[in-house]
């Protein structure tokens, strides 16, 4: 069980090469918007998930109402309301030790998706721990990331605005990495129904809602095929 | 808005998202005792890989800028590219994405010193 705990851990490099970057900037854009370094990291800490921590962020900047913030975070996150059952059909006929609690708290979108290509392969009994591994990793490079940004960030790339903007394709970057890995997974009109359906959100709903609409547009082409 | 009060909204944001994460678990834990029948099988095992279409979409949507279109989509051409190549060549994930990050990152550079932005 070590072993796999450990295998998950070092599965997660590819999510920390991906969120190291990105919870830089959310440190960094935090300290901008005149957070304290200590809030900014306990919002990683507690919240986890990167794009609406940045709407966080800017909301409060721009004065909005606290139940404003609250409300459209969670918003936000509600794409996350269907990663938990799809993950746990694949955590079906595996040995289940650690509680929902444990599995839910970390399930980002990127950590998500990892498991999606990446859990199959495990035998059934190392698959919760080698979640569990992965899913510790990419928290622990968030949290890092944004105490790095929050504390340091401001000197390294205040100076490299070449460096930042590339620092900005490392999430696609990795989504295109998971999209090769997993396309086989699944028929090729489940994935074109998802990419139309949220292209077409996308030109005139905000990217959260366009994501949910992919996915759900998706899920009903595997559901009728 | 006062630290207390970014405090509760920090608090009530992690309990909130948390909740979003959790709860439909539980409720298929409880529901799951049969297992899923086919077709709900198949859009439940749909969602992850449409998820990763619409993030990736997503998160390119916002790197365009209207205004100068191809400045941003030729740096995403090639950082796709390379991480199609770093994929084939070095196999794993990280290795591509950072294949691609590279690639991107090296169009950008380019673009930028042959046509500086005004």
């Amino acid at each position: 069980m070590k072993a796999a705990f450990f295998r998950g851990l070092a599965d997660s490099f590819s999510i920390a090469v991906g969120y190291i970057p990105v919870a830089i900037s959310f440190g960094l854009a935090a300290i901008y918007a005149g957070m304290p370094p200590f809030m900014a990291v306990l919002t990683s800490l507690l919240v986890y998930a990167g794009a609406s921590q940045f709407i966080l962020v800017s909301l409060i900047a721009g004065g909005t109402s606290a139940a404003g913030v609250v409300g459209i975070v969670l918003l936000m996150n509600l794409r996350h309301l269907f990663y938990g059952p799809a993950l746990l059909a694949k955590l079906e006929g595996a040995r289940r030790r650690l509680p929902a609690i444990a599995l839910a708290a970390g399930l980002t979108d990127e950590v998500f998706a990892a498991s999606v290509s990446k859990l199959g392969r495990q035998p059934a009994d190392q698959r919760e721990p080698w979640y569990a591994g992965l899913q510790l990793g990419a928290y622990l490079s968030w949290v890092g990331g944004t105490a790095l940004g929050a504390y340091f960030g401001h000197d390294w790339i205040q100076d490299a605005p070449v460096v930042s903007q590339t620092l900005g394709f490392v999430l696609p970057a990795l989504f295109f990495a998971l999209l090769l890995e997993i396309r086989k997974l699944v028929r090729k009109r489940v994935l074109a129904a998802a990419a139309i359906a949220a292209l077409l959100a996308l030109t005139a709903l905000p990217a959260y809602a366009a994501i949910v609409l992919g996915m759900l547009a998706g899920a009903f082409v595997a559901w009728r095929v | 808005m006062s630290a207390a009060m970014l405090l509760w909204v920090i608090v009530l944001s992690g309990v909130g998202t948390l909740l979003i994460r959790l709860l439909p678990m539980l409720w298929r834990g409880k529901s799951a005792g049969a297992g899923a029948n086919g077709a709900l099988r198949r859009a439940l095992d749909a969602i992850g890989p449409s998820a990763i279409v619409a993030l990736l979409l997503a998160s390119f949507w916002s790197m365009v800028e209207p205004a100068a279109p191809l400045r941003g989509i030729l740096p995403i051409a090639a950082g796709l590219l390379g991480v199609a190549l770093g994929k084939r060549w070095l196999k794993t994930i990280a290795w591509a994405t950072l294949a691609g990050v590279a690639a991107y990152g090296l169009a950008l550079w380019a673009l930028q010193s042959w046509a500086p932005m005004g």
